[in-house]
C-alpha cells in the first residue's frame, strides 16, 4: 500500500513517538534480522582467494543493514573472518525509514542504542582487524566517535578500504554533498594514487570486459561524483586514492556513485545501470575481485600474478581452440570442456587475476525470427502451437556445417527441436505442454567439430490461467531490479511459495514480465494509477474553487473511442488534456497493453490510492468539467424524466433550462439548502463518471488484451452495482489487523456478490509493520487459510531489504541465509493450501444462501449528510471512502453469524433474481420504483428484514416527513414490526443490525437470533451446516464458508473469533444435512463418517472436505505401452483414488535418482471421481536415471508413488 | 483513528514554532470569519455520543458541514451576528472545551506573564484552563500536573470587556519537566453559555528572553 495512508502513518509515528520508539520484534529477538549474518547460503561465485594464502583476514565491514549480504559475498571468494557494523544506508548512521510506531525495523531510541553499542564493542581496540571496509557510507553521517575509532585502528595498522568515499548529506536519499571543506577527509580520502597501484590493482583484471574506466584526470575525478543522470550510466568511473594514517594503509575505490548508492543494492560493489535489468554474475563476480584485491592490498598482501601465468590472446580462431589447454568459463559463468570453442566470449582465470578471451568464426548466426502460426503473433503463442522461424547467417553454410533449433525453458531443459530447411532459412518448432511462460528459441550452426555459432531469443508463451493461490512479491526487490538482490530475493522466496510478482506495466517496464518468466514468477500487472490526483499539487487542491480542469468523463469518451476502434487516438481530434493525461498519454498506455498481451495476468490494477479530487478529504470539488456537466445534464433528464420543475423541487433549485444544470460543492449546496442537488451530483459523480471512467478504460484494454480483467488495489470509493463485468477484481485492503473477517468482510463480499464471483481477489500483506497478522504463531497459521476461506486467491508480501532501515522488513537474516520464524509459519501454511486444496477451492463456486442485502451507494452521500445519526453508511475515519464500519457491514457480518451467505444486489436487481429474504441495511434514501419493487417482492412471498428507517428520504435525499416510502411495510420505525403483506412479511428491527461487529468484538452475538428466527420462520433460510455449543445452541462466533466444487465435493472452511484466547468453549458440533465422510484437509486426518461431528475448536484455522464417498489409496502407474519413456515426449501416467467419487485433486512432484525436486513438475491435478491420468512432458535433455512420481490426495493425504527410468 | 490523526495534524502545525526562536504569544480571536468545514469521524463519533446523552453539540451544523471560526481546527462554537453580537459577528459557548487542539496549543509558556481582554456576556463562568502536562526526561513517561484556570470570569448579562494578567502556577515535580510551552482552552459548563468576543491574550516576555 503506498500513498496518503503511507504517508498519515508516517506522520503518526513522528508525532505521537516522538524519539521514544521501541522495536517491534526488539533487537535479539528471532524475528529481528538486524546483525545477524550468518553467511550460509552460497550463490555463483570463484574462490578466488579461498584459501588465503598467509591465512584468512579479520576484517570489519561498516555498510548498509540491507546490503549487507555483500560482506557473505566477500567471503565467499576470500577467505575472511568478518564482522559486520550495519547502518542504515549511505546518508544514515541510526537514522533510517520505519513506517509507524510498529514498524518492523528498530528506530528512535532503540535503533541508536542498538548500534550504538554493537558499534563500540566492535570498534573497541581490544579488537584487532587486518582491514576495516566501508561500503557507501557518508564520511558526514557517521558519529565522530566512530571515525575517530576507525582510525585508530588504522593507526596502529589496519587497512581501510573505502569504498566510493563521500561527504553525503544526510537523508534516506542522500544526492547532495554538505558544502564546506573536510580537510581529515581530503588527506585521507582525496589524494590519488600512484599508478603503480593502480597498475597493481587492475592489471590482473579482465579491465576489457568490465564496464569500468579507469579516471585518468585528477581534477575531473576528485570529490566529483555524476549528476542526477548517474543512475543511468551504463559504465562507472573508478579513481583510486591512498594515503596513510599512522602505519595503516587506506585505499579509497572510488565509484563516483554515492549519489546513487541507494540504488541497486550496491555498497561493496560498483553501480552499473543495465538497460534490461540483468543481474550479471560474471561481472559481480569481477566486482568482488576487484574488492578483494583492494583489501589485500591495504594489508601489504596483494600477491602478484603467478609466475607461470600465461598470455591470453584478444581474440582466437575457433579453430585454434583445438588444443586450447586453459580452463576457461563462459559469459554466463560456466565451465566450457569442449574443444574447440565455439564463437564467443570466455574468462580465463588465473590466480587473482583473469583475461578475457574472445573466440572468432566466420560463421555465426546473425538474426532469428519468430512467429506464431495461428494468430501470426510476432514473438509469442497464445498457449501452444506451431511456431515458424527464419534466421539469418553470415555467410552460406560451408561443407559440414549444418543449422539446428532447439527450445529451452525457464527450467533449462531442452523442450523441443524444430525441423529446419535450411536452404531457406527457415524451421517450424511445435509448442506442446509446456511448463515455463518463455523459451528461447536457439540456432546452432556445427560441424564436425561440434558447436560453431548459436544465438537465441526468447518466445513467450501466453499462459492466461492463474488457478492456484498466489503468493506475489511486491514492492520488493524482484528479477530485473535491484542488482544481485532481485535475483537472490526471488529465488529464495520462491522456495516458500513466492509465485509471482507485482509487474510494472505503468512504467513500460517491458523487461520485467521477461525477468519474472525466466525466474518462473508469474506476472500481476499494475497497469496504470489513475484518477484526478495526478501531481501533488492535487493532494492539496483549493477545496473552495470549482476544478473545470477535470473532466473525467472526456477522459473516459477518449477510452470509449479506443475501445470500439482498436486504433489509436488523434489528438487534434481529442485535444483535451488533464495535466500529463491526454490523447498521447492513452496512446501510449494501448501501445503499452499490446505488447503486455504477449504474457497473462490474472487480472490488471488501473488505480489505487487515487480519488476524485478533494474526495480524500470529504470536500469533492471536481465534476465541473465540459463533457461531465454535459453527461450530468443528460442523466438529470433521465432521472426526472425531463421534468425540470420536478428537479427544482428536489433540489430547491432555480434551473430555468436544462443546460443551467449543473453540479455544485458542498459548501454551497449548505449555503443554499441545497443537500440533495449535491447528493445527486456526487452519487452521479461517483457512478457514472469515476467508475464509468473504469469501465471506459478496461473495455480500452481489452481491445489489446482481450478478455483483461481489471481492478484497483485501494479503497471502495466505486459503484461497485455497475462493476458486474468490468473491475470485478482486486487486491483489497483487507486483514493487517484484527478480525477483518468480521470487520471489512464486506470489502470483499460487494466485489464478489457484484460480479457473480468471477473476479480474482487478492489480499494485502507486508513486513513493513509488526502487525496483528504477525504477531502470533496462531495468527499466522491463520492468515493464508483466512483469505483462501475469504474466496481470495491469495495474497502478497510486500517489501524485503529495499528501503535504508536498521532493520526489519525481511523475511530471512540479511544474507538470506535463514528464514525468519514468523516467515516460516506463514509459509508451511501457504505451502500446505498450494498442495491442491487452494487450486480446488478456487475452483470452486461458494455457496450462497437465497437471502440478498440491498446495496444502494446513493445512500453513502445521503450519511454524510446525517453525521449524527445511529448508524452509518460506512463507519471508520476513511467513511468517505470504504464501504466498512457501517449499517450494511454489520448486517453483513451478522449473516455470516449465522453463517448464512447472503449476496449483495443493487435497486435495478429488485425483481429480477430470484431470493427469498431482502435485507435492508441501510436504504434511507429510496426512490418510489425501488419502493414498489420491495413492496412487491414482499407481496410475492418474500420476507424483507430493515434497520435505519428505510425510504425516510427520496433516492436524492430530499427527507419525506410522513410521507416516507414502505410505511405499509414499516409502520412504526421505534419499535420492532412484523407485518404481513400479501404473500410475505416485512419485518423492522430498530438496531436490529446496527453494531454487530462492535458487538460480536465483545462477545454479544444478541442480535443474530431475531433475525435466525424470521429467516428460519418466514423464508427457510437456515445454515448449510450447523454448528453447536456445548449447550445445542448454534455457535455465533464463527466465520465459516462453504465452497462446492463439484458433486459430492464440500470445502468448509472455518475461523472462530479471535475475541478472546481461544482456549474456552471449544467443544463444537458440526451438524451435517446429510450423512459424509469428513476430512481434516490441514492435518489430513478422518473424522468419520455421519451427521455429527464433535470438534475442538481454538483459534486455529479449520478447512474440512465433506465427501459423499471416502477416498482410499492412491495408485500409479505408467502407461504399459511407454514402458521405455522417450526423451521428448509425455510420459503418460494413470493414478486411481481407491474408492473415490466427486471432485478429486491430487498434488505431484518428480524427483531425480538424488531425490532432488524436478521442480517444474509440480503440480495440482483436479479431477472427476476416481481415475486422473498425468502427462508428464519429458524434455530432450533430461538425464538418464531412475525418477519417481509422487502423488498426495490433497484432501486426505494419500500418497503413492511410482518409478520410471530414463535409459543410457 | 481519526481521533489520533487530528493529533497529529495539530502536532505537526506546531512544530515549526517549537522549531522557531520563540516569538511572544499573541492569539487575538475576534470571530469575525467562520468557515464550513467537513464534520470529521471523531467528531460524528462524539457528537453522536452527546446527543445520546442529551448534551447540546455546541456548534451548527449542516449537512456533512458544521461551522467554525476561522483558525480553529475543531468545532469553537456557534456564529451570532447582529443584535446579539457584541460587533459584527461573535461566538456562543456551551457545554464545550475549545482551542485545546490548535489554537491554544502550546501557547503558554512556564515563566512567562499573559495579558488578556475579553468580551463577555451570557450565564455562567468562562474559564481558560491550562493543561499541564510534565515528561521524565529519562523514561519519557508523561504524567498530568494539574489544570489550572487562569482566566475565570463570570458573566454578565450584558456585554463587558474584561481585562487581566495570568501566569502559570509553579508546579514542583522532580521527576516531570515542564515542556516548553503548554497548552490551554476555554472551558465552558454544561448549563451556562457564555457569548464571547475579542480575546486577546498577549505574552510579557520574562527580563531573561528580551
Amino acid at each position: 500500500m503506498v500513498g496518503p495512508m503511507r504517508a498519515i502513518a508516517l506522520v503518526i509515528a513522528v508525532c505521537l513517538c516522538g524519539s521514544v520508539v521501541n522495536a517491534d520484534p526488539p533487537f535479539g529477538d528471532s524475528n529481528q534480522p538486524y546483525d545477524r549474518l550468518p553467511g550460509t547460503l552460497k550463490t555463483y561465485h570463484v574462490p578466488w582467494a579461498k584459501p588465503l594464502k598467509g591465512g584468512e583476514l579479520k576484517a570489519l565491514f561498516i555498510l548498509p543493514y540491507i546490503n549487507s549480504r555483500e560482506v557473505v559475498e566477500a567471503a565467499q571468494r576470500i577467505e575472511l573472518d568478518y564482522t559486520v557494523i550495519m547502518n542504515t544506508g549511505p546518508g544514515g548512521w541510526a537514522d533510517g525509514f520505519a513506517e509507524g510506531d510498529n514498524a518492523t525495523p528498530l528506530q528512535g531510541v532503540a535503533a541508536e542504542e542498538a548500534l550504538e553499542s554493537i558499534s563500540r564493542e566492535r570498534l573497541s581496540l581490544e579488537k584487532k582487524y587486518d582491514v576495516i571496509v566501508i561500503g557507501k557510507i557518508s564520511w558526514a553521517v557517521m558519529p565522530a566517535w566512530v571515525k575517530t575509532a576507525i582510525l585508530a585502528h588504522v593507526q596502529r595498522g589496519a587497512g581501510l578500504v573505502y569504498v566510493s568515499p563521500n561527504r553525503l548529506q544526510r537523508g534516506q536519499r542522500p544526492t547532495a554533498e554538505v558544502s564546506g571543506e573536510d580537510a581529515e577527509f581530503t588527506r585521507l580520502f582525496e589524494t590519488d594514487a600512484p599508478d603503480e597501484l593502480v597498475d597493481q590493482v587492475f592489471d590482473a583484471l579482465p579491465m576489457d570486459a568490465l564496464p569500468l574506466d579507469l579516471e585518468t584526470d585528477p581534477a575531473a575525478a576528485r570529490g566529483d561524483s555524476n549528476d542526477g543522470s548517474r543512475w543511468k550510466a551504463e559504465r562507472a568511473r573508478v579513481r583510486l586514492s591512498s594515503s596513510r594514517h599512522g602505519t595503516g594503509r587506506i585505499l579509497g575505490l572510488d565509484l563516483h556513485d554515492e549519489m546513487v548508492a541507494y540504488r541497486n543494492s550496491a555498497s561493496l560493489t560498483p553501480y552499473v545501470y543495465d538497460p534490461e535489468g540483468d543481474h550479471d554474475v560474471v561481472l559481480y563476480d569481477f566486482y568482488h575481485l576487484l574488492l578483494a584485491r583492494c583489501m589485500l592490498w591495504t594489508v601489504n598482501r596483494l600477491p602478484p600474478q603467478p609466475d607461470d601465468a600465461i598470455d591470453i590472446p584478444a581474440t582466437i580462431a575457433r579453430l585454434d581452440t583445438m588444443d586450447f589447454g586453459p580452463a576457461v568459463r563462459d559469459r554466463a559463468g560456466n565451465h566450457v570442456r569442449h574443444r574447440p570453442l565455439p564463437r564467443g566470449e570466455y574468462f580465463v582465470d588465473q590466480g587473482l587475476g583473469s583475461r578475457r578471451l574472445r573466440v572468432e568464426t566466420d560463421q555465426r548466426v546473425t538474426g532469428i525470427r519468430l512467429h506464431a502460426q495461428d494468430g501470426g503473433h510476432e514473438d509469442w503463442i497464445d498457449g501452444e502451437g506451431a511456431v515458424k522461424g527464419n534466421f539469418t547467417v553470415a555467410g552460406p553454410l560451408a561443407d559440414g556445417q549444418s543449422v539446428k533449433v532447439e527450445a529451452i525453458d525457464t527450467w533449462g531443459r531442452v523442450v523441443a527441436k524444430g525441423e529446419v530447411e535450411a536452404d531457406r532459412n527457415q524451421f517450424t518448432l511445435d509448442v506442446v505442454n509446456p511448463l515455463s511462460e518463455l523459451w528461447d528459441i536457439h540456432v546452432i550452426i556445427d560441424d564436425e567439430h561440434g558447436i560453431v555459432d548459436r544465438n537465441s531469443t526468447p518466445l513467450v508463451i501466453r499462459n492466461t490461467v492463474f488457478d492456484d493461490f498466489l503468493f506475489m512479491l511486491i514492492f520488493a526487490p524482484t528479477p530485473g531490479q535491484d542488482g544481485w538482490k532481485g535475483q537472490l530475493h526471488a529465488a529464495r522466496m520462491a522456495e516458500f511459495g513466492i509465485n509471482a510478482t507485482y509487474t510494472y506495466l505503468i512504467y513500460s517496464r517491458h523487461e520485467q514480465f521477461y525477468h519474472n518468466a525466466r525466474a518462473n514468477l508469474r506476472n500481476v500487472v499494475y497497469a496504470a494509477h489513475l484518477g484526478e490526483i495526478l501531481t501533488s499539487a492535487d493532494r492539496n487542491p483549493d477545496l473552495k474553487l470549482e476544478r473545470t480542469d477535470r473532466d473525467l468523463a472526456e477522459l473516459s469518451r477518449m477510452c470509449r473511442r479506443v475501445a470500439e476502434t482498436g486504433r489509436r487516438l488523434d489528438p487534434a481530434d481529442f485535444p483535451f488534456k488533464m495535466d500529463y493525461v491526454d490523447a498521447g498519454f492513452i496512446n501510449a498506455r494501448f501501445e503499452d497493453c499490446r505488447r503486455a498481451a504477449r504474457f497473462g495476468s490474472p487480472f490488471y490494477t488501473v488505480t489505487g490510492e487515487n480519488y476524485l479530487s478533494g474526495e480524500f478529504k470529504g470536500l469533492e470539488n471536481s465534476g465541473f468539467g465540459k463533457e461531465t456537466t454535459r453527461r450530468f445534464q443528460e442523466w438529470c433528464k433521465r432521472e426526472f424524466d425531463n421534468d425540470l420543475n420536478a428537479l427544482n423541487v428536489e433540489w430547491n433549485t432555480r434551473f430555468k433550462a436544462w443546460d443551467q444544470v449543473r453540479g455544485i460543492l458542498i459548501q454551497n449546496a449548505v449555503e443554499q439548502d441545497q443537500l440533495p442537488h449535491w447528493i445527486a451530483f456526487r452519487y452521479f459523480m461517483r457512478s457514472r463518471v469515476w467508475s464509468q471512467f473504469f469501465i471506459d478504460y478496461t473495455d480500452m484494454m481489452r481491445a489489446a488484451i482481450p478478455g483483461a480483467k481489471t481492478g484497483r488495489v485501494g479503497h471502495d470509493h466505486h459503484d461497485f452495482t455497475r462493476y458486474r463485468e468490468h473491475m470485478t477484481s482486486s487486491k483489497l485492503y483487507f486483514g493487517q489487523g484484527p478480525r477483518p473477517e468480521w470487520r471489512d468482510a464486506i470489502v470483499a463480499e460487494l466485489p464478489q456478490s457484484f460480479s457473480n464471483d468471477r473476479g480474482y481477489y487478492l489480499a494485502p500483506q507486508s513486513t513493513l509493520r509488526w502487525h496483528y497478522d504477525l504477531q502470533t504463531e496462531v495468527n499466522r497459521e491463520r492468515w493464508p487459510w483466512l483469505t483462501l476461506i475469504m474466496g481470495m486467491s491469495g495474497f502478497d508480501w510486500e517489501r524485503g531489504l529495499s528501503a535504508p532501515t536498521l532493520g526489519g522488513e525481511s523475511s530471512f537474516t540479511p544474507c538470506y541465509s535463514e528464514v525468519l520464524p514468523f516467515f516460516r509459519d506463514i509459509s508451511d501454511e501457504v505451502l500446505k493450501i498450494q498442495r491442491g486444496v487452494g487450486k480446488l477451492t478456487i475452483a470452486s463456486k461458494p455457496h450462497r444462501s437465497d437471502v440478498a442485502i440491498l446495496w444502494s451507494p446513493r445512500n453513502h452521500y445521503l450519511s454524510r449528510c446525517l453525521p449524527f445519526e445511529e448508524n452509518g453508511f460506512s463507519g471508520t475515519y476513511l467513511s468517505n471512502i470504504t464501504a466498512s464500519g457501517g449499517g450494511p457491514a454489520d448486517c453483513l457480518a451478522l449473516m455470516n453469524s449465522l453463517r448464512i451467505r447472503p449476496t449483495f444486489i443493487a435497486p435495478e436487481d429488485l425483481g429480477k433474481r430470484d431470493f427469498k429474504a431482502l435485507m435492508l441495511p441501510y436504504n434511507k434514501a429510496m426512490s418510489a420504483a425501488e419502493a414498489e419493487a420491495i413492496r412487491q417482492f414482499v407481496r410475492d412471498g418474500g420476507l424483507v428484514i430493515a434497520d435505519n428507517q428505510p425510504g425516510s428520504f427520496t433516492q436524492h435525499g430530499r427527507p419525506l416527513g410522513e410521507d416516507r416510502r414502505l410505511a405499509d411495510l414499516f409502520p412504526d420505525l421505534a419499535t420492532t414490526t412484523n407485518v404481513e403483506h400479501g404473500a410475505g412479511r416485512a419485518a423492522y428491527l430498530p438496531n436490529g443490525f446496527n453494531h454487530f461487529v462492535e458487538n460480536l468484538e465483545a462477545g454479544e452475538f444478541a442480535q443474530a437470533e431475531p433475525v435466525q428466527k424470521l429467516l428460519d420462520e418466514f423464508a427457510n433460510q437456515h445454515p448449510p451446516i450447523e454448528l453447536l455449543d456445548e449447550s445445542g445452541k448454534p455457535r455465533r462466533d464463527i466465520f465459516a464458508r462453504l465452497f462446492e466444487p463439484g458433486e459430492g465435493t464440500q470445502l468448509y472452511g472455518l475461523l472462530r473469533a479471535a475475541i478472546d484466547d481461544g482456549l474456552q468453549r471449544q467443544m463444537t458440533t458440526m451438524v451435517l444435512p446429510e450423512p459424509a465422510h469428513i476430512w481434516d484437509v490441514r492435518t489430513h486426518e478422518y473424522l468419520g463418517h455421519g451427521e455429527r461431528f464433535k470438534l475442538s475448536l481454538d483459534l486455529r484455522p479449520r478447512f474440512f472436505a465433506i465427501l459423499r464417498s471416502n477416498p482410499g489409496r492412491i495408485e500409479l502407474r505408467v502407461d504399459p505401452l511407454e514402458a521405455k519413456p522417450i526423451p521428448g515426449k509425455p510420459l503418460k501416467v494413470a493414478g486411481e483414488v481407491k474408492g473415490a467419487t466427486g471432485v478429486q485433486s491430487v498434488h505431484v512432484r518428480v524427483y531425480d535418482s538424488a531425490g532432488v525436486e524436478l521442480r517444474w513438475f509440480r503440480r495440482n491435478e483436479i479431477f472427476h471421481s476416481n481415475r486422473f491420468e498425468l502427462s508428464i512432458p519429458l524434455s530432450h535433455s533430461i538425464q538418464p536415471g531412475v525418477y519417481e512420481i509422487r502423488a498426495e490426495h490433497a484432501l486426505t493425504g494419500a500418497k503413492a508413488t511410482v518409478k520410471f527410468t530414463i535409459s543410457k | 483513528m481519526n481521533y489520533n490523526l487530528t493529533i497529529i495534524v495539530l502536532a505537526l502545525a506546531q512544530i515549526p514554532a517549537i522549531a522557531e526562536e520563540p516569538k511572544p504569544v499573541r492569539v487575538y480571536d475576534d470571530f469575525e470569519t467562520w468557515q464550513w468545514k467537513p464534520i470529521t469521524y471523531a467528531m460524528r463519533r462524539d457528537g453522536k455520543k452527546r446527543l445520546a446523552d442529551k448534551r447540546e453539540l455546541g456548534f451548527e451544523y449542516r449537512g456533512p458541514l458544521y461551522r467554525g471560526p476561522a483558525g480553529f481546527l475543531l468545532p469553537a462554537g456557534s456564529m451570532v451576528e447582529g443584535a446579539e453580537a457584541f460587533k459584527g459577528r461573535s461566538v456562543i459557548l456551551t457545554d464545550c472545551q475549545v482551542g485545546l487542539h490548535g489554537r491554544y496549543s502550546r501557547k503558554i509558556r512556564p515563566g512567562s506573564t499573559y495579558r488578556f481582554s475579553l468580551t463577555l456576556k451570557g450565564e455562567g463562568v468562562f474559564r481558560f484552563r491550562v493543561w499541564v502536562q510534565g515528561i521524565n526526561l529519562e523514561s519519557s513517561e508523561r504524567k498530568w500536573l494539574g489544570f489550572p484556570d487562569v482566566i475565570e470570569i463570570d458573566a454578565t448579562k450584558s456585554w463587558e470587556t474584561h481585562e487581566g494578567t495570568f501566569k502559570l502556577p509553579h508546579f514542583d515535580d522532580p521527576e516531570f519537566r515542564l515542556p516548553q510551552a503548554v497548552s490551554a482552552a476555554i472551558v465552558i459548563d454544561a448549563g451556562d453559555r457564555i457569548y464571547l468576543d475579542n480575546f486577546l491574550i498577549k505574552e510579557d516576555r520574562p527580563p531573561e528572553r528580551k
